[in-house]
């Protein structure tokens, strides 16, 4: 059974060494290792504002499953505690005090967040709240995370440049942390991780990248990566060898002279043979299948009325005593009623003839 | 602060703990088997939260060496380390309290004067936290108790009742993840370190929770000082305002 209590170690400890309090704690960062749509670390902070976050001590701590709320309730749990270093040697502590038990130094109260003890008659305990060798930080600082990944990256490079020479020989070596940035290197291949995870790995079979790649020029199975384009088989935008372009003046596969498909970047498109599965829209207006008509379609005697338009040139129709030879209409054949026709009408018996545009109304020819 | 949950066993200790003259005495069992003062030459153990300044997030594991005459039996490899100490007058002792429970990593036998001596370099449960993290097994996301638990179960200890994770934060299935970077994550969500405490359970530290300061008066060994019991509480009343 066990609580927190606070221990009474006042002097009787063979050193005391107090440190300045830290400041209290102001803000939160924490760091997800995970990337936006930009290439930019998600990080949330609390507050938002920089200037209220840095005002104190900030917590910097590492979770890819980090969310703004969860920076948020850390914050409030911790906002203006203040660390209180210390380090007490050869204390007479009871054997039952704990990691995290509260305890008086000499007047000063912190807590007990690391302890070593020999198991004698007096079981003496070096008891401390340890600080790094930078006592307080009254400037923005490196965080902890920081200083570790900077301090993995020069250890890295300090060892691969002393072993350089010895890598053909020496074959086996693993390094860093498995937090941040750690390597392998094996007689089967060698491999960088982050935050556990292997982003790049070369074997005999090549590398692989699992990430971010950036490059502005190279070759990558056979597609030439150039400032503003990747191409296949050296193919331009407008060029006519057999290849791909994709890049800043737009998209083409195939040949300019022969079948090809050409997008430009300002919208204009070529393509030799198109099919269509979906949605065609034209001008905004959305074209289905059933709205378009070709040739055989046009003349089918089946469309009438708005729905449709008739192609009846060569037919003559008698309406009263007018005839209309060649003519084509939109509405309902031989009505009065809503017709719209366009052709040649004979006016009889005085056989004068006209070519023209009637609009034929409920109650008679208009 | 750890304490025995029989009241009768605290009682004693509370009591030797002040008297004049007490002093301690360890003992070390190794897969099961008990050694006292007369063949233990050297005990120490270590436990933090963190080593360098306050973090969040750390799961260190706590170490135990033993410099002790060599048993005649013969310990199998890994085999687990307790250590327990108890308080004395000379004629009254206190129940054996826990100091932790280890497992053997590294041992070394030498001659002292003689005799033969057996080192051992022990750690505690924490290590077994570098394992990977079995993200194929159930559905995700979990929240983050029902993580911990697992992880718990996997390196066969129990959560320390203090451990406070009351926001159930969602856990993505953690792949390619060893069980103490899972832990850290989780601990860091609440601005807490894991520890392994010296009873063998695990317990989430959190960085602000010492308790709060008092001022109660004490004896110079640091003891609260009392007068009386408060009728009301049964509780022992102390000290906490002198107006002269």
């Amino acid at each position: 059974m066990s609580s927190y209590e606070i221990h009474n170690i006042l002097k009787r400890a063979r050193t005391l060494e107090i440190s300045s309090p830290f400041q209290p704690y102001s803000g939160v960062e924490i760091l997800t290792g995970l990337t936006d749509d930009d290439g930019n670390e998600v990080i949330y902070y609390a507050p938002s504002d920089p200037n209220v976050r840095n005002s104190g001590r900030v917590l910097t701590i590492e979770n890819p499953w980090g969310t703004q709320a969860q920076a948020d309730n850390i914050l409030t749990q911790i906002k203006g505690f203040t660390y209180q270093p210390y380090d007490a040697t050869e204390a007479f502590v009871d054997p039952s005090a704990e990691i995290g038990d509260g305890v008086s130094v000499n007047d000063v109260y912190s807590g007990i967040y690391s302890m070593s003890r020999s198991f004698s008659a007096l079981m003496p305990a070096d008891v401390s709240a340890p600080q790094s060798e930078e006592i307080d930080h009254e400037y923005p600082y490196e965080s902890m995370a920081d200083r570790s990944i900077e301090r993995r990256f020069t250890a890295m490079e300090s060892e691969f440049r002393i072993q350089s020479g010895e890598i053909a020989a020496k074959v086996s070596e693993t390094g860093g942390a498995g937090n941040n940035v750690s390597w392998s290197l094996k007689s089967t291949g060698w491999a960088v991780y982050s935050n556990g995870k292997k982003v790049f790995e070369v074997t005999s079979s090549g590398a692989s990248v699992s990430g971010k790649i950036t490059a502005s020029s190279g070759e990558i199975g056979g597609f030439r990566i150039g400032s503003s384009y990747i191409n296949l088989n050296g193919l331009s935008f407008g060029g006519n060898k057999q290849g791909i372009y994709l890049g800043d003046k737009g998209l083409q596969l195939g040949p300019q002279s022969g079948s090809h498909f050409k997008a430009s970047v300002n919208g204009d498109v070529e393509a030799a043979n198109m099919t269509l599965t979906g949605q065609l829209t034209i001008g905004g207006t959305p074209i289905a299948a059933s709205d378009l008509r070709k040739g055989a379609e046009r003349a089918n005697s089946g469309y009438s009325g708005w729905n449709g338009v008739r192609d009846n040139w060569n037919n003559a129709t008698t309406y009263g005593t007018n005839t209309y030879p060649r003519y084509f209409y939109c509405g309902t054949l031989n009505s009065k009623d809503h017709q719209i026709v366009m052709g040649e009408m004979v006016f009889t018996p005085r056989f004068v003839s006209a070519i023209g545009l009637w609009v034929l109304g409920t109650g008679g020819v208009g | 602060m750890l304490k025995f949950t029989d009241p009768a066993k605290q009682a004693v200790w509370d009591a030797l703990i002040v008297k004049n003259g007490h002093f301690f005495e360890p003992r070390i069992v190794i897969n099961n088997v008990g050694y006292e003062k007369d063949k233990l030459i050297y005990v120490h153990s270590e436990t933090s939260v963190f080593t360098d300044e306050p973090s969040a997030g750390s799961c260190l594991a706590g170490e135990l060496e033993v410099r002790m005459l060599a048993p005649t039996v013969e310990i199998p490899r890994m085999a687990s380390v307790e250590a327990y100490v108890r308080v004395s007058d000379g004629t009254t002792h206190s129940d054996w309290l826990p100091q932790g429970k280890y497992w053997i990593d590294t041992r070394e036998t030498s001659k002292d004067d003689g005799l033969p001596v057996l080192t051992i370099h022990c750690f505690d449960a924490m290590l077994k936290t570098e394992q990977m993290y079995p993200s194929t097994v159930g559905t995700w996301p979990q929240t983050d108790i029902q993580v911990v638990n697992q992880i718990a179960s996997a390196i066969g200890v129990s959560i320390d009742s203090r451990t406070n994770l009351n926001q159930a934060y969602s856990i993505s299935a953690p792949v390619d993840y060893t069980m103490r970077e899972v832990l850290s994550y989780i601990g860091a969500m609440y601005a807490g370190n894991w520890i392994i405490t010296m009873e063998g359970k695990l317990l989430l530290v959190a960085l602000n929770g010492i308790p709060e300061e008092t001022s109660l008066l004490v004896d110079e060994e640091g003891n609260i000082i009392t007068f009386g019991i408060d009728p009301d509480t049964g509780e022992e009343l102390a000290i906490s305002l002198v107006e002269l």
